[in-house]
């Protein structure tokens, strides 16, 4: 945790807004996308990183000023988002999956071979079990390290390692099959 | 050409552009954020300076008690009557944590691998409720695995009435081949108004 992250959550500690707000806007990135694409819903993924940020600021006085700030919240938003995902699996809430993004600029420059490997990587990050799709989830978008992964998940670093392993193994055989060929470790 | 690496990370970024905003979902958030006021620090180390008293008197008062009483055979107390006095004491010395009705409290977990299972297999949540010092049982409740396997804390939620509660997780379930046990309580107060859980509306 650097110097500015520290004092920030000494001062949020100390009950100012202004460091509660900026230390939101430095997570809520990557914990919504986080949420979202362990829930797939962006309503109930709204809910449960809102839900995550107050109970993180509400147990901020028990966080260690000494250790990282964003394993401990990250490992709040998936439990958050793991359950409203609960929720929706019960069939409460429907996954609202390969809706166009409105707010995203249209590109023409986006070749269709390129954008149809693009929802291929993306299919295929989805047909992953939990226990590989959440340690990917992790290193490439909340951009934890795997020794930061492993105290999120509360395992190992090293079955952390070998998970992420076997989930770039099986998009990349997922991959092949897609495209009809054999191995292609290019992708 | 670009990583293997690269492209998960392109993916998943492109994948998951929010359409919604940062800015109204702080106002959510800092809506719902209670300030703490100084005196609630001086509350609390009031409150443990009167807890700090209250134990040295009472040590003192065993230890007067231990010198002048003459040596008796040890008097082992029923269990039920052992066990009353463990909570007794624990309900006293320590201060419980404070949560509003409905809301999330989160039970650090004990786990630890198991040959000979004899007890039940179902990981249950049993929240007891605390009256003049009588416990008594105000619901038992079957936890998913999933809530738990892999996780060393659990979620549950606070009960709705307003009282002292003591809140115990306990089971086991399997990891492969391994039969894992699990244990966490905690005591808490409940107070105030219904938590928002806005994920209810859904």
């Amino acid at each position: 945790m650097d110097i500015t992250e520290r004092e920030l959550i000494k001062q949020a500690k100390e009950g100012k807004q202004d460091a509660l707000e900026q230390i939101f806007r430095n997570h809520i990135d990557s914990a919504i996308r986080l949420a979202y694409l362990i829930c797939r819903n962006w309503a109930t993924a709204e809910d449960a990183v809102q839900e995550a940020f107050l109970q993180a600021f509400r147990s901020l006085d028990s966080f260690q000023d000494d250790r990282p700030f964003k394993p401990w919240f990250t490992k709040i938003v998936v439990n958050k988002a793991k359950r409203t995902k609960d929720r929706l699996d019960r069939g409460h809430v429907p996954y609202e999956n390969e809706e166009p993004n409105p707010h995203r600029a249209y590109a023409p420059e986006e070749h269709a071979l390129e954008q149809e490997g693009i929802n291929a990587l993306f299919q295929a990050i989805n047909e992953l079990d939990e226990k590989h799709r959440l340690p990917l989830l992790l290193k490439y978008v909340s951009g934890l390290t795997e020794a930061q992964i492993a105290e999120t998940l509360s395992m190992p670093a090293s079955r952390v390692k070998s998970r992420l392993y076997v989930a770039r193994q099986r998009l990349k055989k997922y991959i092949a099959i897609l495209e009809g060929g054999g191995q292609n470790e290019d992708i | 050409m670009k990583t293997f690496d690269e492209q998960i990370e392109d993916v998943l970024r492109q994948k998951s552009e929010w359409p919604g905003s940062a800015d109204f979902l702080w106002e959510n958030i800092s809506g719902q954020i209670e300030m703490k006021p100084e005196k609630q620090s001086f509350r609390r180390r009031s409150f443990w300076m009167g807890a700090g008293a209250v134990a040295t008197i009472f040590l003192a008062f065993m230890l007067y008690t231990m010198l002048n009483t003459p040596v008796l055979p040890p008097v082992v107390p029923e269990e039920p009557q052992l066990a009353r006095m463990q909570m007794f004491s624990a309900i006293m010395l320590t201060e419980p944590e404070v949560y509003l009705p409905g809301e999330q409290v989160e039970l650090i977990l004990t786990s630890h691998p198991v040959d000979n299972w004899n007890e039940g297999q179902d990981l249950s949540l049993t929240i007891w409720k605390d009256v003049e010092a009588e416990q008594s049982m105000v619901s038992r409740s079957t936890l998913p695995h999933e809530l738990i396997r892999g996780q060393d804390s659990a979620f549950v939620q606070s009960p709705m009435d307003p009282g002292l509660y003591r809140l115990v997780v306990e089971g086991s379930f399997m990891d492969g081949d391994q039969r894992i046990s699990v244990f966490g309580e905690k005591t808490i107060r409940v107070e105030g108004e219904r938590f928002d859980e806005t994920s209810e509306k859904d």
